[in-house]
């Protein structure tokens, strides 16, 4: 996913206000970088096919609202970079994240606790 | 049809492509060995040992036409007579298009140019999120950059020249040595260029089925994160390593939202990672693979003239030459 700086200014403001129409935009970015109201208009609906926008329609104009929080579109970026192993939507390294997520009970968590407070035990009586 | 010096190097590549199909059948038949052997040996042995194995019949490939345009090459260029070969071909310098040589060159090319393509597609679509997310999360520049996210993530990026990546969350939770450790670990990965080792093997294994391949890829990762823990362990107390590993392990099961765990430092069986880290590691056979893949490589190549010439006649036998 290509984010331009514009579509990230915009995501930021939304972010931080919730919601709102293409002129509120182009009124908060106007004095900052200028830009016209159909350069936002289009920005918006670049991020909207990107899915990362929701929008209703009130009256003439659409609001716009952040369809993924920002946390989770940092998660999403991060997983389309580490993923290289995806060919096709197959993600080996997801799967053994997945299977250790799940195969892991508290048990065994315990269990490796154990194992490496002993090791620590040893360490400690041997430099003593 | 081709005729000429041309004709000769595209024969001789037809043959080399027919030696690697002949090396990917014993891949295939070496398979269920190597699963159940690999997972008995150390970390180091597994990463190289399937490093070797995978890249068997591109090193083939590449050792024969290096090997063939070097003769052929030098004696067309300084005009002498072809070279004395042991082939005993009746259409060494001519190719017909319709014939099997070139059957095999067409299926080659087409292999080839679909893998370059879709690992090509991969790394401009993980690019261009790289900087997406550099410039939403922190554009820091240098070794390690902090994302400034409340999400638990660790990780190393770039094939090159990578980078080391950790979130404000992760750190928040760790204490200096923890972080230590993280960073280290994801320093080897950096060091060793795991990335780029990781594309290579995806691409040298890209005409396996998917049900084979991943457990294969699967092997080379764990070894990848069991060394990058052990040298994380050779600069700081191993169990220190290990009580981080299972840490950020807790951390990820406590975490209300599993979408943002994405902690590579922490996407590997975690129970092989820390028992081997406070085990020490198995030697004496950290070259064995390593050697066998050469001793078979260079037996294909030694017999290859031979074997290529007699394969070369039994395929004629059946199909357009």
């Amino acid at each position: 996913m290509v984010l331009g700086e514009l579509e990230k200014q915009v995501l930021n403001y939304l972010w931080h206000n919730r919601e709102a129409d293409a002129k509120q935009i182009h009124a908060a970015f106007e004095r900052s970088r200028g830009g016209s109201l159909n350069t936002i208009q289009s920005t918006l609906d670049r991020l909207f096919k990107k899915s990362l926008l929701t929008r209703e329609k009130c009256g003439h104009a659409y609001r716009y609202r952040p369809s993924l929080e920002r946390e989770h579109l940092v998660a999403r970026l991060i997983e389309n970079v580490t993923s290289d192993f995806a060919v096709d939507g197959e993600s080996p390294m997801f799967t053994a994240f997945a299977s250790m997520s799940e195969s892991l009970d508290d048990q065994e968590l315990d269990r490796l606790e154990a194992l490496i407070e002993a090791r620590r035990a040893r360490r400690q009586q041997d430099d003593a | 049809m081709i005729q000429g010096f041309w004709a000769v190097l595209l024969n001789h590549l037809s043959l080399a492509v027919a030696g690697a199909g002949v090396l990917l059948l014993m891949q295939y038949l070496t398979l269920p060995g190597l699963q159940r052997w690999l997972p008995q040996q150390p970390p180091r042995v597994r990463k190289y040992g399937l490093l070797a194995w995978a890249a068997l019949p591109w090193i083939w490939l590449l050792f024969y036409s290096v090997f063939v345009l070097a003769v052929e090459g030098s004696r067309h260029w300084l005009g002498e007579p072809p070279a004395a070969t042991p082939l005993h071909w009746h259409h060494r310098s001519w190719l017909m298009l319709d014939s099997w040589h070139a059957m095999a060159l067409y299926l080659f090319a087409a292999l080839l140019g679909v893998g370059l393509m879709r690992r090509w597609r991969r790394l401009r679509q993980a690019r261009a999120s790289l900087a997406s997310l550099v410039s939403l999360a922190g554009g820091q520049s240098g070794p390690v950059r902090v994302l400034e996210t409340d999400g638990l993530h660790a990780f190393s990026a770039g094939f090159l020249h990578p980078v080391s990546y950790i979130s404000r969350g992760l750190l928040k939770h760790l204490t200096a040595q923890e972080q230590r450790a993280v960073l280290l670990h994801e320093e080897a990965h950096c060091r060793r260029r795991d990335n780029l080792l990781h594309q290579g093997f995806c691409f040298c294994t890209s005409l396996f089925p998917t049900r084979l391949r991943q457990p294969l890829q699967a092997e080379l990762s764990l070894a990848t994160e069991q060394l990058a823990d052990a040298y994380a362990a050779a600069r700081m107390p191993s169990e220190e390593v290990a009580a981080t590993l299972l840490k950020v392990a807790r951390l990820q099961r406590a975490q209300s939202q599993p979408e943002l765990t994405l902690a590579f430092f922490q996407r590997q069986q975690l129970s092989h990672r820390v028992e081997s880290l406070l085990q020490p590691e198995r030697s004496g056979l950290s070259l064995f693979f390593p050697v066998l893949a050469l001793l078979t490589l260079a037996l294909f190549l030694g017999l290859s003239m031979v074997g290529l010439d007699g394969l070369h006649h039994a395929v004629d036998a059946f199909l357009i030459h």
